[in-house]
């Protein structure tokens, strides 16, 4: 397997008119810059905004333009459901030009989104990611607003899993900045040993850094964590962090049994998605799960400006054959 | 010691091999007493995170079973007479049962049905790998009739591939693609809707008849007991844990179970059948590692001082220490309260400034008109010499005030019997013990009081007050000593090792250790939020009596509360507290005399102490109303309101003493 | 938060940096040994100002370890050198998923490429390029000294590339700080391999790598050095010059600590012991430090290290010969 061959590239926000012209254009309305800028700057048959019940938006607050599909489910497999009826998504041909801004949409709703088109047999997904010019509260904006409910399997990404030999679970966390959820994944697997990945490259040198300090917060609900425990891939790319995940589980597997695989990417939306193809591409059907902490409420995120744009092509047809 | 030697402070992380390796077994009865595998009564292992449970559940599994027996399994399981099944819950993924378009009572029937596949599959494979380790005939006629036997208990054709001719593998290979179609069927009933599932067998059926049929048909299992060690119960809902009960009812050798959940974990004790409840003595036995070992309390100490033994030994590189000292490991002030108190204020004060104490009570005088005889009071209670007996005169004439005396009297009297006191001697009088004996309770205390006027950390050090803050919860021990033991390190100390480890070190750490228990502590949902926030307003308010001028209580952080008049919100925060270790309910609760209600004890989890700036020690404890219950855990009651209150119940420890009339106690809802 | 108490949270701040990404460096014993250094001449006397001052400044450098340079050089190889190649014959074989054809083509375009580390043996980018070599499992082949590039000296007519069929000369260093380093090296180096190249007919690619680069650095070595493809694995922009209107770690600083003090005292110290460029290398100001060296781009106060005038430097430099 090498991911590597999927093409990625990366376009600065003074020249949004370069991106390709697509036939749907999904994005998850928010009202940051970064969000609605793409929203009007990209060329697309239809564009459509979708609105998760998550930032509970009043009637008021959205937007005029585009296709406007507010969904009341927060779980992702219904909220799918109801979107792919009503836009009537499996009539659409297979070779449709389908392109998602990830930048607001949840991280399960994304990653179940990639299985389904998957499932149905269209060949190519375009994902975006839009950079801010900076965030709000440095790099510490809230992820999730108010508590943590549940940490369960992404709907899409359950395994079929056997009787747990604690030495050969493994937890792979994709650690973002909130060290609440890493604790909070980390204890829901405590009998996992664990590794955590990092973005390295990172988007900025310094953010690295911060990631660590923030991530070592929840140090005690990982566990001892010796320094072979720690993966790297960069933030942005999702291509290089599935292939970092298969070449270190290959290694894994070579040192050691492996009984249960979890994966719970709570970083980019790049490494969402990272984790999300490497899944699909060696895992589905198998005894691994991909985990996640939700929440009822997320916070509106406050970014400032648009820096630029990640655009990935993800090849769909590449994949294994759908689940039995 | 160059590496820290409690840098693993979880059970997890340990293999089999360290675990019967850094065993250590509770002193007195050890823990056999407390968990017996192969007691047919099934025992429920309760308790607060790192409190040893899943320690203890290992040590009951196979793999430790083997490593006791030098690696000969068959050996052990005949010499101990059980074979403890690890279960984890959690492997369940158990939240998959659920929703997806499907009816509750589907997923109860689905879930119950899938855990005895489960169930059914952990024992064959045991089996069938026991076999191979041992080298038994698996082509013997026992083995035989016990697979025929498994296959009987499924309601539905049990057919074998007929290339397999090793029974056992065949059997086993059956419950791995049983459990594999149902998985892929409840897995993708999330995107389809669809759910069509033949339950083949009945609640208890595989749980109950792998067991029995071994017994039966296998001499290996003759008289074996199989015992199911399930861990992180609380991992499962309600509904499941219906079906768990419902096992745990049926009771049936030689199956049984010992089932480990933290404390918020368990839900509920009503089995499948509705209106059905299991009951404790006569179901299932509960045992709450907490309250073993604060029962035990000397025991606990030599527990823990032989955890951390252990834990120096494995780490030492110059072999077999014959003695670890451990008091000695951690440096401790000099000198006596009284002259560490002088220290202080001298090195704090600018040259003839008046320490803050008097300044206070300075203001305070003036302020409520004994601005007159402020100058005079004042000499009464000024020790330059003695900072402590000075604030003890202080703390004298505040009683006095209090109790509406005579203060230019009270304060020469006074001044006379602190002036004996710090002679050290003592005068005659009734009033002269009385004295000595207050000053001898209160002087910890104040000097707290003095350390935070002076702006100065309160001070936790030395080997027993760690083990104290632990709140009879190990592993809390040794994050603790985690956390000092690297900050010797940064300090550049050399811990263990030389001289003892700093007060510096051992403060910081304490600090660090104390706000990742209260972190980790929190719960999931709205309220793991609410009771942080009332943890929060308890602690604020144990820290405000500790320091105000004249404390009712010394050394603070227990309440006592009847629990009538709280609201169900206030209670369930409450109750979610003492889930999550926050709060430690303390037992031997009194009844009161005239109605009869348990006044419980709640105390603050030692943990939380240095958070708070409270004392370790669990001396006094303060009551509170229903309004100050209510006020303090119930989430609708706002800041601003229980400000209003705590400053009534604040008013008769701080100067000038008077108590606030009823009516100005403010609403407490807004 | 009192003086005090910022003061302990930069401790407590530097004493993780220091368990997790500073490789066990800047115990509180070196800490105060730097500290010292400090004694409130700059400041009217007050040294403990200074000194929290130094501390923030302390707290917010940005170290890479040999684990995280390990990581980067990987990233380099796997990034900046190994995907342009990968899509490039992807494209050219229309498009084509199979991967074993295309590792075979990439195989050929690796044989046919070196890595030279800038400058000489005894500077960093030579030091690196055994990381990169090893992170990167590449054969010892492929690594030369920048004088093995050609079999004969330049000026020699039958002067050739080693090997003949060379396609690509990739150049390794760990930082571009103005870039003017790469744009002379570039001149007196590449302009000579191009002689030989134009003779020979052959077109030779010569990329210029470096772990972390300054936005202004990459475009001066872009626009005016020789080098084909200018990259870093790592950008730094306005916001890492430390006292710059940008700086990042004085956008909302702890109330005690001010940016023009701040400042005042990096220059001032800095004066005295790397008077050109007191505030780093010109003028970039930084907080940057790996684990091989730290450039002197970043702060005098942090690295210098010469003996004379005396100075217990934090991260000690190792400098340059050239």
């Amino acid at each position: 397997m090498d991911y590597s061959l999927l093409r990625r590239e990366v376009v600065s926000s003074r020249r949004l008119a370069e991106l390709p012209a697509w036939d749907i254009f999904l994005s998850a309305y928010n009202k940051s810059e970064r969000v609605n800028a793409v929203f009007d700057a990209v060329k697309a048959g239809r564009k459509e905004w979708l609105v998760h019940p998550e930032y509970d938006f009043s009637r008021e607050e959205l937007p005029g333009t585009g296709n406007l599909h507010v969904l009341q489910e927060r779980d992702e497999a219904e909220f799918w459901r109801h979107y792919f009826m009503s836009a009537g998504v499996e009539s659409w041909p297979r070779d449709t030009r389908i392109c998602i801004d990830s930048t607001g949409f949840m991280r399960p709703h994304l990653m179940l989104f990639l299985r389904r088109l998957r499932d149905l047999g269209f060949s190519r997904l375009y994902a975006l990611y839009a950079d801010p010019k900076a965030y709000e509260a440095g790099e510490k904006t809230p992820f999730t607003k108010g508590a943590v409910t549940e940490v369960r399997q992404v709907r899409g990404f359950e395994g079929v899993h056997q009787p747990d030999r604690r030495d050969e679970d493994l937890l792979v966390i994709g650690a973002g900045y909130d060290d609440e959820l890493i604790r909070r994944v980390a204890e829901n697997k405590r009998a996992a040993r664990k590794l955590e990945m990092f973005g390295l490259p990172s988007l900025m040198p310094h953010m690295y850094e911060e990631n660590r300090l923030r991530a070592a917060r929840a140090e005690e609900a990982l566990g001892q964590l010796p320094s072979r425990s720690l993966l790297f891939a960069p933030a942005n790319d999702p291509f290089a962090t599935a292939q970092e995940l298969h070449d270190r589980l290959q290694e894994e597997r070579k040192a050691s049994r492996i009984g249960n695989v979890y994966l719970s990417p709570l970083a980019t939306k790049a490494q969402t998605l990272g984790f999300a193809l490497y899944y699909l591409c060696e895992w589905a059907g198998g005894p691994a799960s991909i985990i996640f902490p939700f929440a009822e409420y997320y916070s509106r995120e406050t970014s400032v400006g648009l820096s630029r744009v990640w655009l990935y092509e993800f090849e769909l047809d590449w994949f294994k054959p759908p689940l039995p | 010691m160059v590496n820290n030697p409690f840098e693993v402070t979880k059970a997890v992380d340990f293999t089999d091999a360290q675990i019967a390796a850094t065993w250590v077994d509770l002193p007195g009865g050890g823990f056999s007493h407390l968990a017996d595998p192969r007691s047919p009564m099934p025992r429920f292992l309760v308790g607060g995170k790192g409190g040893g449970r899943t320690h203890l559940l290992r040590y009951f599994s196979h793999p430790l079973q083997r490593l006791r027996h030098n690696g000969n399994l068959l050996a052990a399981i005949q010499k101990e007479g059980y074979v403890g099944l690890y279960f984890l819950c959690g492997g369940l993924n158990s939240s998959r049962f659920a929703k997806k378009g499907q009816s509750a009572d589907t997923w109860e029937a689905i879930f119950s049905y899938y855990t005895e596949i489960w169930f059914g599959r952990l024992t064959v494979n045991f089996i069938e790998e026991l076999f191979e380790e041992a080298a038994l005939d698996v082509k013997s006629a026992e083995v035989e009739s016990f697979v025929n036997a498994v296959a009987e208990l499924f309601d539905v054709p049990v057919v074998f591939p007929p290339e397999e001719r090793n029974g056992l593998l065949a059997l086993s290979k059956y419950f791995h693609s049983t459990q594999r179609q149902l998985d892929l069927a409840i897995n993708n009933a999330a995107l389809t809707h669809e759910l069509d599932i033949k339950i083949g067998a009945s609640p208890g059926r595989l749980v109950f008849g792998v067991p029995a049929a071994a017994a039966r048909n296998l001499s290996t299992f003759s008289g074996v007991v199989f015992a199911y060690l399930l861990d992180e119960y609380e991992n499962l809902t309600i509904e499941q844990q219906h079906y768990v009960n419902t096992l745990i009812r049926e009771k049936r050798r030689p199956t049984t179970f010992l089932v480990g959940s933290r404390l918020y974990g368990l839900r509920t004790h009503e089995t499948l059948s509705a209106g059905e409840r299991n009951r404790q003595g006569s179901e299932y036995d509960l045992v709450v590692l907490e309250s073993t070992y604060r029962s035990e309390v000397h025991d606990y100490k030599t527990f823990c001082a032989n955890i951390v033994k252990k834990r120096l030994e494995r780490e030492s590189r110059h072999g077999g220490q014959s003695s670890w000292n451990l008091e000695a490991y951690f440096q401790e002030p000099v000198g006596s309260l009284e002259e560490r108190a002088a220290l202080h204020t001298r090195e704090k004060l600018a040259a003839g400034a008046q320490p803050p104490w008097l300044e206070q009570l300075q203001k305070q005088l003036q302020d409520s008109g004994f601005g007159t005889d402020a100058p005079e009071l004042l000499e009464q209670v000024r020790f330059p010499g003695s900072p402590l007996h000075e604030k003890f005169a202080i703390l004298l004439l505040y009683r006095s005030w209090a109790d509406g005396k005579d203060l230019r009297r009270e304060a020469a009297e006074n001044r006379h019997e602190v002036e004996l006191l710090l002679e050290g001697s003592t005068g005659d009088s009734n009033s002269s013990e009385k004295i000595s004996t207050a000053y001898k309770h209160q002087r910890k205390d104040l000097y707290a009081q003095i350390l935070k006027s002076l702006g100065l950390p309160q001070e936790y050090f030395g080997f027993d007050d760690f083990v104290l803050m632990s709140g009879f919860l190990p592993r809390n021990l040794i994050v603790l000593l985690k956390q000092i033991t690297r900050w010797s390190l940064f300090l550049g100390e050399q811990p263990f090792a030389g001289e003892g480890i700093s007060l510096k070190a051992q403060h910081e750490g304490v600090r660090e250790a104390s706000a990742w228990f209260f972190s980790e502590a929190k719960g999931l949902g709205q309220v793991g939020d609410d009771t942080q926030r009332a943890i929060r307003r308890l602690g604020g308010l144990f820290r405000d009596m500790r320091f105000s001028d004249k404390p009712v209580e010394v050394g603070c952080s227990t309440l006592t509360t009847d629990r009538q008049g709280l609201t169900r919100s206030a209670a369930l925060v409450l109750d979610a507290a003492i889930m999550h270790s926050l709060i430690l309910e303390v037992p031997n609760g009194r009844r009161e005399k005239n109605t009869g209600t348990l006044q419980h004890k709640y105390q603050l989890n030692p943990m939380l102490a240095p958070l708070f700036d409270l004392s370790l020690a669990r001396r006094g404890q303060a009551g509170f109303s229903a309004t100050e219950m209510n006020a303090i855990f119930d989430p609708g009651v706002s800041d601003s309101a229980l400000g209003a209150i705590k400053e009534n119940l604040l008013a008769r420890m701080c100067a000038p003493f008077r108590l606030e009339s009823a009516s100005s106690q403010g609403k407490l809802f807004e | 938060m009192t003086v005090d108490e910022t003061r302990e949270d930069l401790i407590r701040r530097l004493k993780m940096l220091s368990e997790r990404l500073w490789e066990g460096r800047c115990k509180r014993p070196d800490i105060d040994a730097w500290l010292n250094n400090f004694d409130g001449r700059h400041c009217g006397g007050d040294s403990e100002k200074e000194r929290l001052h130094a501390l923030h400044l302390l707290a917010h450098v940005s170290y890479f370890g040999l684990p995280e340079i390990r990581v980067l050089l990987r990233a380099m190889y796997r990034d900046l050198f190994r995907y342009p190649i990968v899509q490039k014959l992807r494209r050219d074989l229309g498009g084509t998923t199979d991967t074993e054809e295309i590792g075979r083509r990439f195989s050929e375009e690796l044989q046919s490429t070196r890595f030279v580390g800038m400058g000489n043996p005894a500077e960093s980018g030579t030091h690196l390029l055994y990381y990169f070599r090893q992170e990167n499992r590449l054969p010892k082949s492929l690594f030369v000294h920048q004088h093995e590039l050609l079999t004969s000296a330049a000026n020699d007519p039958d002067a050739d590339f080693s090997p003949p069929n060379l396609k690509r000369i990739v150049f390794i260093d760990d930082f571009c700080g103005s870039g003017e380093q790469s744009v002379r090296y570039s001149r007196k180096v590449l302009r000579v391999l191009d002689d030989v190249a134009k003779k020979r007919g052959s077109e030779v690619t010569y990329s210029y790598f470096v772990l972390f680069g300054t936005e202004d650095g990459l475009a001066h070595a872009r626009s005016e050095s020789e080098f084909d493809v200018v990259d870093a694995v790592s950008t730094l922009d306005s916001t890492d010059q430390t006292f710059g209107a940008d700086s990042r770690i004085f956008r909302r600083p702890p109330g005690a600590i001010a940016a023009a003090t701040s400042k005042y005292l990096a220059f001032h110290y800095g004066r005295e012991l790397f008077p050109r460029w007191p505030l780093g290398f010109e003028d970039n100001q930084l907080l940057l430090a790996f684990h091989h060296n730290i450039p002197d781009n970043s702060l005098p106060i942090l690295w210098f290290d010469e003996g004379e005038p005396t100075w217990a430097a934090i991260f000690p430099r190792h400098p340059k010969i050239d």
